[in-house]
């Protein structure tokens, strides 16, 4: 039985990631490890590692990188807000000013 | 507490380096990457949730995302001593822009930077490796991105009055990890 122990944000998962698992990791032993840590939604309900990951078909995990690419492919509504939203006032969008930006 | 920011070129090794030293150093440390900040910004805003389509956004989009991530550093800082591993030049449509603008720099507030290199022919070998979908690229371009990185950490140094650590990650990555705790540690 899971006991959900921690709770973090998203973003505090890589942090997680290089403290607890060893890549490449099955999702069995990240579920073990770290399964029972809870995301703070910004927007719902709090939902754990081992939740999300039992959305997705992944057995396996070869870097930090492609676990936390899951977790975003797989979080949820709850972490996927309005379009345009925001909580400051202002809109983050700015469709149409023109300079892309590549990473 | 202190900033030790972290950048390299795609390839070059840098998230593997940053999770080896986080699992080395004590619970005071906090291991942040400053695009997973910021993607998770996106999705709440429901931009993207695809760190891929970050690709796609507008200069001004990308520089409030990276507003609000150098504000979530400035306020982890307070209580933790941070590794961030980010860019510190960006590859744009038009071309390079700086990776901090002067008001995300000025809430980041490192302390020290470190650049991770190594030689091009190796970091596009890592590349082909980890993506054989990636473009190619030559070892001049990549020689011109590790070059950039060095002139922006020496403006953001000045700025902040920080150090240059140099870190090479070309025979042993462990060798890499030992130098860059020795770093964060001798702080």
């Amino acid at each position: 039985m899971l006991h959900k122990l921690y709770s973090m944000r998203l973003s505090e998962t890589r942090d997680l990631f290089a403290r607890r698992l060893e890549f490449p990791v099955t999702r069995e032993t990240v579920v073990e490890q770290v399964g029972s840590t809870e995301l703070t939604a910004p927007l719902g309900e709090n939902v754990t590692i081992a939740e999300i990951l039992g959305r997705c078909d992944t057995d396996e995990f070869s870097s930090a990188d492609r676990l936390y690419g899951t977790l975003m492919n797989f979080v949820g509504e709850s972490f996927i807000g309005q379009k345009y939203y925001d909580d400051r006032g202002g809109s983050v969008s700015d469709a149409g000013d023109g300079e892309e930006v590549r990473f | 507490m202190a900033v030790t920011l972290f950048s390299g070129v795609t390839g070059v090794g840098l998230s593997t380096i940053c999770q080896a030293v986080r699992a080395r150093v004590g619970d005071e440390f906090l291991l942040i990457n400053f695009g997973d900040v910021m993607l998770e910004q996106a999705a709440t805003h429901n931009i993207t949730s695809d760190r891929q389509e970050l690709s796609a956004l507008s200069q001004r989009q990308t520089q409030r995302l990276q507003r609000r991530a150098g504000e979530y550093v400035a306020d982890k800082a307070t209580s933790n001593h941070i590794i961030l591993s980010t860019h510190l030049a960006v590859e744009t449509e038009a071309g390079y822009i700086h990776g901090l603008p002067d008001s995300v720099l000025r809430d980041v507030a490192p302390d020290t930077f470190v650049l991770v290199e190594a030689d091009p022919e190796s970091i596009i070998e890592r590349r082909t490796e980890t993506d054989s979908q990636t473009n190619s690229v030559s070892e001049r371009e990549i020689e011109f991105a590790q070059q950039l990185n060095r002139t922006a950490a020496f403006e953001y140094a000045r700025d902040r009055n920080a150090h240059i650590q140099f870190i090479e990650n070309e025979n042993s990555v462990n060798e890499a990890v030992e130098k860059t705790v020795d770093i964060l540690t001798d702080e």
